[in-house]
C-alpha cells in the first residue's frame, strides 16, 4: 500500500459520521458514570479499576489513601491528608531519594527527579543515569565510564508502568483514594524527621498484602517520607522536594557525543500465561534445561549470575554485540514473570520447578487458579498446560 | 477542591466537550462495544484528572485522555489473541472492496491505538480530524514545522506497526 492510499483510509475513517445510536450510547455511558459517581467506591468504580494492569495494587492504594484521609477526619485537628495528597498530586516536578529492599534481591538506592509529563531521571553515585520518558516510550541508560548508551524502546505502553516511573505510580495510587471512605489506619504520632516536625500514619491492608507509612510535615502538609510495601519489596521515598526548578536538559533523550549506542526493545503490555511459559522456555534454553530455583524476583539474579559465569568461563572478553544480545534475552526472559505477581493471594500458587527438567511432561512446575475459576491451570516440564479440579491436583 | 465543586466542574467540562469526545472516540473505535468502553475510561480519567482540565489547554489534555482510553479499550479487546489478516493489506482480486476497506479501517484503528501518545495525537488531528498544521501545533504546543515532523514520524511508525500486526499471524 502506498502513502496516498494509506492517508485515504485514515481520511475515510475521519469522515465517518457518528450514527445516532452511537450518540445514544455516549449518553448512556455518561449516565452510567453518574450512577457510579453517586456510589463512588462501590463496585461500579472498583470494576473499572480492576481492569487496569496495576489493578490489585491500585485497588489496595485506594483503600490506603482513603484510610489515611479517614484517619485525619477521625483524629481531627491534625494535618488534612487530603491537602497532603493534593500537593503531591499536583506537583509539576519533584526530587527525592528512593530505596528498594526485599529478601533475595540486592537493595537498590537512587536519587530521583520527576517532571511532568511522565518523565523521570534516576542516578546512582558513580553509576549509570537512567532517563525514562513515558510519552516517548523510551528508557535511556547512560553509562559515562564506558561512554555507552542503551536505548530501550518500550512497546505497547500501559497507562501506569510503575516499574519505569515510580513517582508517577505512587501518585497514581494515591490519587485513586481521594474520595473514598474506607479505613484501616494507625496514627503514629509526631516526630522530627529530616529536619521537619512530622505526623505519621501507618496503613495496613492485609487482604491486598500491602502496607504503607506516610510522614507529612505538620506545617506544610507535604509528605516528607513515604514507605510502601508491595509483596516482598519495600519502596521508601525520602528527601522529597516539590516544584523545584529542573532544567529540561536533565530529561533529554539525546545521546551525548562520543557515546556508543545500543538499542533494545521491550513489550510493556500486561503479561499473560503464554508470556510466562515463554519466560520458562527462555530460562530453560539458557540455563541447561533447568527452571528457576524460586518463583520470585530472585530468579532474575540467578539467571544473570549464571550467564555472567558462562561468559567468564569462555575466557574471551564478550563483545558489545554479545552483551546486547544477552540484555535482550534478559528482557525477554523477564517479561512473563510479573504474570505470577499479578495473580494475587487467592490463586493458590504452587511452584515446584526447581527440581524439574525441561521436557519432563509428567512433572508439574507451577500451578495456579485463575481468578473466578473453579479449576486450576498446571504448567508441566514440557511447558504444556492442563486444567485440573482441586481433587485432581498432583500430590 | 470540594467534592461539590469537582462535580460541577466535571459536568461543565463534560457538557462542553461531549460532541468532540463522541466524535473522536467513535472515529478511533469504529465499534460500539469498544466505543462504550473507551467512553467509560475517558469519563473516569476526566474525573480523576479534573484539576488539569481547568485551564486553556483542557482540549489538548482531553485528546490525550481520549486516546489513552481508546488504547486501553483496544488492549482489553485484542489481548494476545487478536487476529489480523495479512491479506487485508492487499485484498485478493474479487474480494468485496467495501468489506475489505472496512476491515482495513479496523486494522488501521488498532494500529493507531498502539501508537505512542504524542504520535497518535498527531495522526488523529491531521487525518481523522483533518486539522491543518497550525492547529495541530497549537494543540501540541510546538511549531508548525515540529507538528509536521510529528505527523510524519507518526505515519512511519503507524506503517511499521501495521507491518508488525500482520507479521504476528
Amino acid at each position: 500500500m502506498n502513502d496516498n492510499e494509506f492517508k485515504d483510509i485514515l481520511r475515510a475513517i475521519g469522515n465517518e459520521p457518528v450514527p445516532d445510536d452511537v450518540r445514544q450510547l455516549a449518553q448512556k455511558a455518561s449516565q452510567q458514570f453518574d450512577q457510579q459517581l453517586q456510589s463512588f467506591g462501590r463496585p461500579g468504580v472498583r470494576e473499572v479499576l480492576m481492569r487496569s494492569p496495576f489493578a490489585k495494587l491500585a485497588a489496595a492504594a485506594v483503600t490506603i489513601a482513603a484510610a489515611l484521609i479517614a484517619a485525619v477526619v477521625f483524629t481531627g485537628g491534625r494535618a488534612s491528608f487530603a491537602e497532603v495528597l493534593d500537593t503531591f498530586l499536583a506537583a509539576r516536578t519533584a526530587t527525592f531519594k528512593v530505596e528498594m529492599t526485599g529478601p533475595g534481591i540486592p537493595s537498590e538506592e537512587f536519587e530521583g527527579m520527576f517532571a511532568e509529563p511522565g518523565r523521570m531521571r534516576s542516578s546512582r553515585p558513580g553509576g549509570p543515569t537512567v532517563i525514562a520518558d513515558l510519552e516517548q516510550g523510551v528508557l535511556l541508560t547512560l553509562i559515562p565510564q564506558l561512554k555507552q548508551a542503551v536505548r530501550l524502546n518500550m512497546l505497547n505502553m500501559p497507562d501506569s508502568p510503575g516499574d519505569i516511573n515510580i513517582f508517577e505510580e505512587i501518585r497514581r495510587r494515591l490519587s485513586r483514594g481521594r474520595d473514598l471512605d474506607d479505613s484501616d489506619v494507625v496514627f503514629l504520632g509526631e516526630k522530627e524527621l529530616d529536619g521537619h516536625k512530622t505526623v505519621g500514619y501507618r496503613v495496613s491492608v492485609r487482604k491486598a498484602d500491602l502496607d504503607a507509612t506516610v510522614w507529612a510535615d505538620v506545617e506544610t502538609k507535604l509528605p516528607v517520607r513515604l514507605e510502601i510495601c508491595t509483596g516482598s519489596v519495600t519502596v521508601s521515598m525520602s528527601n522529597i522536594a516539590f516544584n523545584v526548578e529542573l532544567d529540561e536538559s536533565l530529561f533529554s533523550l539525546e545521546i551525548p557525543e562520543g557515546y556508543e549506542v545500543r538499542e533494545l526493545q521491550r513489550d510493556m503490555s500486561e503479561p499473560i500465561e503464554a508470556d510466562l511459559i515463554e519466560s520458562f522456555r527462555i530460562w530453560a534454553v539458557h540455563m541447561d534445561g533447568g527452571f528457576p530455583s524460586k518463583m520470585d524476583r530472585s530468579a532474575v539474579n540467578e539467571f544473570m549470575q549464571r550467564q555472567q559465569k558462562k561468559m567468564k568461563d569462555k575466557g574471551v572478553e564478550p563483545t558489545v554485540e554479545d552483551i546486547t544480545a544477552l540484555q535482550q534475552v534478559i528482557i525477554d526472559m523477564t517479561r512473563g514473570f510479573p504474570f505470577v505477581e499479578s495473580l494475587g493471594p487467592d490463586a493458590d500458587l504452587y511452584y515446584t520447578g526447581a527440581s524439574v527438567k525441561f521436557g519432563e511432561a509428567d512433572k508439574p512446575i507451577l500451578r495456579y487458579r485463575p481468578k473466578g475459576s473453579q479449576t486450576y491451570r498446571i504448567i508441566y516440564g514440557d511447558l504444556s498446560v492442563r486444567d485440573a479440579t482441586a481433587d485432581q491436583l498432583p500430590k | 477542591m470540594k467534592h461539590s465543586e469537582r462535580v460541577e466542574l466535571f459536568n461543565r467540562i463534560r457538557a462542553r466537550y461531549a460532541i468532540f469526545l463522541t466524535s473522536v472516540l467513535w472515529k478511533l473505535a469504529g465499534d460500539r462495544e469498544l466505543f462504550a468502553e473507551a467512553m467509560q475510561y475517558t469519563l473516569f480519567e476526566m474525573w480523576q484528572r479534573i484539576d488539569k482540565l481547568r485551564g486553556d489547554d483542557a482540549g489538548a489534555y482531553l485528546y490525550r485522555i481520549a486516546l489513552s482510553a481508546n488504547s486501553k479499550a483496544w488492549r482489553n479487546r485484542v489481548g494476545k489473541n487478536g487476529r489480523i489478516n495479512a491479506d487485508l493489506l492487499s485484498p485478493a482480486p474479487g474480494q468485496d472492496e467495501a468489506l475489505a476497506r472496512r476491515e482495513m479501517a479496523r486494522v488501521v484503528r488498532r494500529a493507531v491505538a498502539e501508537l505512542p501518545a504524542q504520535q497518535s495525537q498527531a495522526i488523529v488531528m491531521r487525518y481523522l480530524e483533518q486539522h491543518d498544521y497550525d492547529a495541530i501545533a497549537e494543540k501540541l504546543n510546538c511549531t508548525p514545522a515540529s507538528a509536521r515532523s510529528h505527523v510524519s514520524k507518526a505515519m512511519a511508525t503507524l506503517k511499521g506497526r501495521l507491518a508488525k500486526l500482520t507479521e504476528r499471524e
